[in-house]
């Protein structure tokens, strides 16, 4: 109970660390996003102080002292107020967020997901097996995957099986004539859409998956207890899966829940190249537009996930392995 | 009873010759007898030890020869067979150090999983035979409630015996189980192994490189030599100093407590390449006493009294039994 205890106020700690980071570096940056429009309106011609005025007004600009700014920010952040977005103006930034959100979220979250377990499975099948045929071309196979550069795929793969072959849609998350709504045409629709961006993160991503385990497994194979197992008479099911597997997943795990976290920031890549209306998409617009209200809001849901999959995954290692719990020595 | 014959074992390596770690060894361990193996490191002690109980790399090595265990081979035994065998008759003791026992699971849990591979056990009655065995082994029932890393080396390797005896096995082969232990404790363990091997009535290869501690608690110790055993003894014998030179000079490494002045003696030279043919006695280039016959031919096993040896000083070559001289 202590080591998840500890786990939970850490986590508090980390998340109000991170928050203020949000609010501080902006405040660092010389000038702000006002200063930056007018220069760019100057070039027309040129602005009177009350157009100043009228410019920060509606960009939202802060007042008053840094302390008072600072409770402020942070009650805004508890509300989910973020401002209003510069490039979808006069749209509020949560919500430009919470459109882009779900999108990112079930399709690089579930191909993240399947990809870990499916690669980890196969990985722990090859370790078994050693040496033999799957082992051999899966090892070779997946290496030659996993080092290819993403886009190189993504491109690749549009220009076959999207301009080519015709067989799938080359842009965007849904069909142009629809809008979204939970029917079958729309659901349909963004699967269809869904399967390349899908299938290309999957075989980028399921290389690293196979070896990691295979590797990690490998080595636990060779250790006392797995010899005791077969000495024992222990099924095969029991030696591979209870005593290899089962610690040769534990490194694993920590890696894993790195990446869910780098899920919500959207595969930025994946996202461009498709046109995909997640979260990458989003940042790179926003990037683009220089539309700094929405730009630390993403960096803050960013952060937060990351933080909240590694707080995850230290409270699931404190379940798999029994020395992390205790704080004991070996 | 567990009967060796002509036993072989010879580990491919990547490039040139396989290297020929155990060389054709053949002894018997009798029912209810406490027999000690002993050798310097690379010797082939272990490779014996897990070839007997046929958990060597079937990829790496070649064994060939005959395990018998009560007149049933081990060797050409079906995997299903072999599964079955495992535990019920023949148990190992690794050295308990670090990771003999699988680091996330309670020691209640792998004492559990042995028993659920060989039977079906109530839960209850599984838990009962777990603390009893742990008792034996002069441990706190609690313990089987411990995960591994909670438990000292001295109590791990306690445990790993206590998890030996849970299928009432005839045979244990201890490999090294006192090696990464202080003297006290070990001296500890090995009392209670010989206590409970005395009661509970089943045999004990005991593998070591410690040939005091062996003659302490064996009835019988065999001394074994580049992958071969070149002299199978009483332990009272051997306490009177052995007969193989090779033995002598192993005994001759320990100093005498008692005396005033204690003298250590090495044994000069290195063992063989073992990756190209023995010609003649393996020990012959580090044998003080060796003459003309030991390097030419391999001496043949010749019965003493209470034992067997493989050396010339013994045999017709220098004009017959020497022994008890």
């Amino acid at each position: 109970m202590k080591y998840f205890m500890r786990k939970i106020v850490f986590f508090i700690v980390t998340i109000w660390i991170a928050i203020t980071l949000n609010f501080i570096l902006p405040r660092l940056m010389p000038g702000n996003p006002a200063q930056a429009m007018m220069s760019k309106f100057a070039q027309q011609g040129a602005i009177t102080p009350s157009q100043e005025h009228a410019l920060a007004l509606m960009l939202g600009m802060p007042t008053g002292s840094l302390w008072t700014q600072y409770w402020q920010y942070l009650l805004h952040v508890c509300e989910g107020n973020f401002g209003v977005s510069y490039s979808f103006y006069p749209v509020k930034v949560i919500t430009v967020i919470a459109g882009a959100l779900p999108w990112t979220l079930t399709l690089v979250g579930l191909v993240t997901i399947i990809q870990f377990v499916v690669g980890t499975l196969l990985g722990v099948y090859a370790a078994w097996h050693r040496g033999r045929k799957f082992d051999s071309v899966a090892t070779v196979l997946f290496s030659f995957t996993s080092a290819f550069p993403y886009f190189w795929i993504a491109l690749l793969f549009i220009y076959l099986f999207g301009y080519i072959l015709n067989w799938f849609p080359i842009s965007g998350g849904y069909s142009g004539s629809l809008s979204p709504a939970l029917n079958w045409s729309f659901v349909g629709s963004a699967l269809y859409h869904s399967i390349l961006p899908a299938l290309t993160i999957f075989i980028t991503g399921i290389g690293g998956s196979l070896l990691s385990m295979r590797n990690n497994m490998i080595n636990t194979l060779g250790e006392d207890y797995i010899l005791l197992g077969r000495a024992e008479g222990l099924s095969e099911t029991v030696i591979s899966i209870r005593y290899a597997a089962r610690n040769a997943l534990l490194p694993i795990v920590t890696n894993f829940a790195m990446t869910l976290g780098m899920v919500v920031g959207g595969s930025l890549l994946m996202e461009t190249v498709f046109a995909y209306p997640g979260m990458g998409y989003l940042l790179s617009t926003a990037l683009s537009n220089q539309d700094y209200p929405l730009l630390q809001a993403l960096f803050l849901f960013i952060t937060v996930s990351v933080l909240l999959a590694n707080f995850a995954a230290d409270i699931v290692y404190g379940f798999l392995d029994p020395r992390v719990r205790r704080g004991g020595a070996r | 009873m567990l009967e060796v014959k002509d036993l072989r074992v010879n580990y491919k390596t990547q490039h040139g010759r396989p290297v020929t770690a155990v060389r054709g060894v053949s002894f018997t361990v009798p029912d209810h007898s406490f027999v000690g193996l002993v050798g310097e490191s690379g010797c082939g002690k272990s490779t014996l030890g897990f070839a007997i109980s046929r958990l060597l790399n079937v990829k790496r090595n070649e064994v060939s020869g005959y395990v018998q265990l009560n007149g049933k081979e081990l060797l050409t035994m079906s995997d299903r067979e072999l599964r079955k065998l495992r535990w019920s008759k023949i148990a190992i003791v690794l050295q308990g150090g670090m990771n003999a026992f699988n680091p996330v699971l309670k020691i209640k849990q792998q004492f559990m999983d042995v028993m659920r591979a060989h039977g079906k056990f109530r839960v209850q009655d599984m838990v009962e035979r777990i603390g009893y065995l742990l008792e034996q082994v002069k441990l706190d029932r609690e313990v089987m409630e411990a995960y591994p890393h909670e438990l000292s080396g001295g109590m791990k390797q306690r445990v790993a015996i206590a998890l030996s005896l849970v299928l009432e096995p005839e045979l244990i082969i201890l490999d090294e189980p006192t090696t990464a232990l202080d003297v006290v404790v070990q001296r500890a363990i090995v009392d209670m192994l010989q206590d409970l091997q005395r009661r509970m009535k089943f045999s004990v290869l005991f593998i070591s490189h410690d040939l005091g501690l062996v003659l302490e608690v064996a009835q019988r110790v065999m001394v074994m030599y580049a992958g071969d055993i070149i002299e199978d003894e009483s332990a009272d014998v051997l306490l009177k100093g052995g007969n193989h030179p090779y033995t002598k000079a192993l005994l001759n490494c320990y100093g005498d407590p008692q005396s005033e002045e204690v003298r250590l003696v090495g044994i000069p030279g290195a063992p063989p390449d073992l990756s190209q043919p023995v010609v003649g006695c393996a020990f012959a280039p580090r044998c003080a006493d060796a003459f003309a016959p030991c390097t030419l031919h391999q001496p043949p096993r010749v019965k003493t009294e209470t034992g067997s040896i493989c050396c010339h000083l013994y045999t017709e070559m220098k004009g017959g039994s020497k022994i008890g001289n």
